[in-house]
C-alpha cells in the first residue's frame, strides 16, 4: 500500500476536527489553546502534502511562517492566561463571567 | 500486505505479547502483600521531595516564552543558508545578506527591549 | 527580485518604514526607566503617524504604483493605509487623557499600537494570501495584548483572553482554507488564483478548492464579525480599554474588509451563485442579529458593538451584489467604511468623554449629559443619528452609495431587508440620546464637571465635523473613494 495525497489530507482533516471539537468541548483556557495548536499543526501537514503533491518548495517554507507566527501567538496568548490567574486564580473560561449583557 | 508491513505487524504482536504477558503473569505469580512501602510511586528507591504537580516560579514562564520566540524565528536562518550561495553565484549575495541582517535587527530590537525592561535578570 | 528594484520598493514602502522606526523608538524609550514617564514618547508615536499619513498622501496623489512580489501599491492600498493612519492617530489623541486619568503611563501602549498598524497595512496591501495572513497576525496579536492592558483589571483580562482564543480559533480556519487553495491551485498569489480559477472549479479540484474558499470565508467572518462568528465581538468590545475598543471596532473592521473585498472581487465573485447565496445569508443573519440583540444592551459599549456587528451586515449585503457592479458596490464599500469609521470613532470617543476616570459604561449613566457636557451630548447625539442613517449626515449617504448599489444590481429585497434592519436601529440608537436629554441624574455629586482634555476634544471635533461636512457634500469624498477603487479592479 503506498501513502498518497488523500491519506495525508485525511490525517489532517480528523487532527482540524479533533482540535475545533476541542476548543468547543474543553473549558480550559491551556487545553483550548492547545487544541488550537493541534488545528494549526494540521493545517501545517495539508501544506507539507500539497507541498510535495505539487512538487513546490512553497508549503514548506509556508509551514515556517506558520511556526513562526504560533510562537507569536503562545508568548501573547500564555502572557494573558498568566494574567487572568494571576487576577482570578482560575483558567477555566466557564469562570469568567465580568462580561455578560 | 507486503512484506514490510508484515514485518511491522509481527513487531507489534510481538510488544504487546510481551508487556501483555508480563502483567498476566507477574499477577498470576506474584505473591499479593500490599504494604505500605509497596503502595509509594516508584521514585528510584528514594522518597518523594516535593508534590508532584507543585508550583513553578513565574520567573520560569518568562524564560521559557522568551526562548520560544528566539528559537523559533532562528529557523528562518536554514533556508536562508541554504540557498545563500545560489544568491551569491547570482550577484545579488548582498541584497539577500542585508535583508536577513534587517530581520535580525529587527529581532535585536527585541532583545534590547527585554534587556532594557529587566526582562534577562533571575535576581530582582 | 534584482537589486534595480531597490530604490522603488524602499520607495513605495517608506510610509510603512516611517511608523516601524517610531514603533521602534516608542518600544526602546519604554525600556529606559528615565524615558517611560516622558511624554514624548506617544508625541514620537504620533509625529510618525502623521509623517506616515503625509507621505501616504502623496502616493495617493500620485497614482497607482505596481504590484511588487506579495504587495499591492495600488491606489486602494494607500487610501486603506490613509484611513488606518487616520485612526491609529485619532486613537492616539484620545488615549493621551484616558491614560493620564488612570495613571497608566506605559509607553508600549504606543509602540503596539503602531505594530498593530503596520499589520493592518500589510493586511490591506497583500496580495499573496500568505502576506494577507502575516498582516492579519501582526494586527491581530498586538491588539490582543491591547485588549488586557490593564493587567490588574478583570475585565480587561476576560476580554484579551476571549479575544486571544476565538482569534487564534479563527486564524486557524483562515489557515486551512489558504492550505486548500494552495493546495488545488498551486499558488498563494491572489492574481494567480483568480486566473486559474475557472479552470480548477470544472476539474475534479472544485469541492477542495471551494472548501478551502469557504474556510477563508469563516476565517474572515471572525474577524469582521460576522454572524454566526460574531459572540465574541461584544464582550470584548466591554472589557477592553475605551479607546482601544474604538480601535477595534474600526481599524480592525477597516482592514479586514478592504483585504476582504481584494480576495471577493479577484476571486469569491468568480464563483457566481455560490458566493451569492453565502453571502445574503451572512448579511442577513449578521443584521437581523446585530440590530435585534443591541435593542437589548444597557450598556453602551456593548451597544455599539452589536451595533458595528449590525453595520458589518450592512457592508456583506453590497458583497452579495459584487460581481454585477465591482465599481460601484467597491465605492459604495469604501465609501461606507470611511463614514462607519468616522461616526464609531466619534462615538466611541464620546463615550470615553464620559466615563471620566472610571470604566462604567451603562446607558443610564449619561442621564443629564446635556446639562454636565451639553457639547459632548450634542456631539453624540449627531454620532447617533449618524449611525442610524439620517440625513444630512454621513451615514445617510453611506446607506445610499451602498444600497443604491445593490438595488441596480437587482437585489432590491435584500436592500428592503437591510431598511428595515434601518429602521430597528433607530430604536437603540434614540435610547441614549432620550436618556442624555430627558432623564434626570441620580445623584447630585456630579453636576459640574471638569473640562476634557484638549486631545479629546480634538478627536470629537475632527470626527463630528467630517460626518457633518461629507453629510454635506458627500461628492468630493465619493470622487476620492471612486479613484481609489480604478485601479484595482482592472
Amino acid at each position: 500500500m503506498t501513502i498518497t495525497l488523500q491519506h495525508y489530507l485525511v490525517l489532517s482533516l480528523v487532527l482540524f476536527t479533533i482540535g475545533t471539537i476541542g476548543v468547543v468541548v474543553r473549558r480550559n483556557a491551556l487545553i483550548i489553546f492547545m487544541s488550537i495548536e493541534l488545528m494549526l499543526n494540521a493545517v501545517n501537514i495539508t501544506f507539507l502534502a500539497f507541498s510535495r503533491w505539487l512538487g513546490l518548495a512553497d508549503g514548506q517554507m509556508i509551514v515556517f511562517f506558520v511556526l513562526a507566527v504560533a510562537a507569536a501567538e503562545a508568548a501573547v496568548g500564555l502572557g494573558i492566561v498568566i494574567a487572568v490567574f494571576r487576577n482570578k486564580a482560575t483558567v477555566y473560561v466557564d469562570d469568567l463571567r465580568l462580561l455578560k449583557g | 500486505m507486503t512484506l514490510n508491513g508484515l514485518g511491522l505487524f509481527i513487531l507489534f504482536a510481538f510488544a504487546l505479547l510481551l508487556a501483555g504477558g508480563m502483567i498476566a503473569l507477574s499477577s498470576v505469580l506474584g505473591r499479593q502483600k500490599p504494604s505500605a512501602g509497596h503502595l509509594i510511586p516508584y521514585e528510584c528507591g528514594i522518597d518523594p521531595v516535593a508534590k508532584p504537580r507543585h508550583r513553578l516560579h513565574v520567573k520560569f514562564f518568562l524564560i521559557a516564552v522568551i526562548f520560544i520566540i528566539f528559537d523559533v524565528e532562528v529557523v528562518f536562518l536554514y533556508p536562508w543558508a541554504v540557498v545563500f550561495r545560489d544568491f551569491v553565484a547570482r550577484g545579488e549575495g548582498l541584497f539577500v545578506f542585508l535583508e536577513m541582517m534587517i530581520f535580525l535587527g529587527v529581532l535585536v530590537i527585541g532583545l534590547l527591549y527585554l534587556w532594557g525592561r529587566g526582562a534577562l535578570e533571575w535576581e530582582e | 527580485m534584482m537589486p534595480t528594484d531597490w530604490s522603488i520598493v524602499l520607495n513605495l514602502s517608506l510610509p510603512w518604514i516611517v511608523v516601524f522606526a517610531a514603533a521602534t523608538v516608542t518600544l526602546l524609550a519604554s525600556a529606559s526607566a528615565r524615558l517611560r514617564t516622558s511624554p514624548l514618547v506617544a508625541l514620537t508615536a504620533l509625529a510618525g503617524i502623521i509623517t506616515a499619513f503625509v507621505l501616504s498622501w502623496q502616493q495617493w496623489i500620485s497614482g497607482s504604483g505596481p504590484i511588487i512580489a506579495t504587495l499591492a501599491f495600488d491606489r486602494l492600498s494607500s487610501f486603506g493605509w490613509l484611513l488606518i493612519l487616520g485612526i491609529a492617530a485619532l486613537t492616539i489623541l484620545m488615549s493621551f487623557s484616558y491614560l493620564q486619568d488612570r495613571h497608566a503611563g506605559h509607553p508600549e501602549y504606543y509602540a503596539l499600537l503602531l505594530f498593530s498598524a503596520i499589520g493592518m497595512g500589510v493586511l490591506i496591501s497583500g496580495y499573496d494570501l500568505i502576506t494577507i495572513f502575516i498582516g492579519l497576525e501582526t494586527m491581530s496579536v498586538a491588539i490582543y495584548a491591547l485588549a488586557g492592558f490593564f493587567r490588574e483589571r478583570p475585565q480587561g483580562n476576560e476580554a484579551a483572553l476571549k479575544y486571544f482564543l476565538t482569534g487564534a480559533f479563527a486564524s486557524a480556519f483562515l489557515l486551512f482554507g489558504i492550505a486548500f487553495l494552495f493546495g488545488t491551485t498551486g499558488t498563494t498569489d491572489v492574481g494567480m488564483i483568480a486566473a486559474q480559477q475557472n479552470q480548477v472549479l470544472s476539474s475534479d479540484l472544485r469541492s477542495s478548492f471551494l472548501f478551502g474558499l469557504a474556510m477563508l470565508v469563516i476565517g474572515f467572518g471572525f474577524k469582521v464579525a460576522a454572524v454566526p462568528f460574531h459572540a465574541w465581538a461584544p464582550d470584548v468590545y466591554d472589557g477592553a480599554p475605551t479607546p482601544i475598543t474604538a480601535f477595534m471596532a474600526t481599524a480592525v473592521k477597516v482592514a479586514a474588509f478592504i483585504a476582504f473585498l481584494r480576495i471577493a472581487s479577484a476571486v469569491l465573485v468568480l464563483t457566481g451563485v455560490l458566493w451569492e447565496h453565502l453571502a445574503w445569508g451572512l448579511a442577513v443573519a449578521t443584521m437581523l442579529v446585530g440590530n435585534l440583540a443591541a435593542i437589548a444592551q444597557d450598556n453602551i459599549k456593548r451597544m455599539l458593538a452589536y451595533s458595528s456587528i449590525a453595520h458589518a451586515g450592512y457592508l456583506l449585503v453590497a458583497f452579495t451584489a459584487l460581481a454585477q457592479d465591482p465599481t460601484g458596490l467597491s465605492r459604495g464599500i469604501l465609501f461606507y467604511l470611511v463614514a462607519y469609521l468616522l461616526m464609531t470613532l466619534g462615538a466611541f470617543a464620546v463615550v470615553t468623554a464620559t466615563q471620566e476616570t472610571g470604566e462604567a459604561a451603562d446607558i443610564n449613566l449619561l442621564a443629564g449629559l446635556s446639562k454636565r457636557r451639553p457639547w459632548a451630548a450634542a456631539m453624540l447625539a449627531l454620532f447617533l443619528f449618524s449611525l442610524t442613517g439620517f440625513p444630512p449626515t454621513i451615514g445617510f449617504f453611506g446607506k445610499y452609495y451602498l444600497f443604491l448599489g445593490t438595488v441596480k444590481a437587482g437585489f432590491i429585497w435584500l436592500v428592503v431587508i437591510a431598511l428595515l434592519n434601518s429602521a430597528i436601529s433607530a430604536y437603540y440608537y434614540l435610547r441614549p440620546i432620550v436618556v442624555m436629554y430627558f432623564h434626570e441624574p441620580r445623584e447630585t455629586e456630579e453636576k459640574h464637571a471638569l473640562p476634557l482634555a484638549s486631545p479629546l476634544v480634538a478627536v470629537i471635533a475632527i470626527t463630528a465635523i467630517s460626518v457633518f461636512l461629507f453629510g454635506l457634500l458627500p461628492t468630493n469624498l465619493l470622487a476620492i473613494v471612486e479613484h481609489s477603487v480604478m485601479a484595482f479592479l482592472q
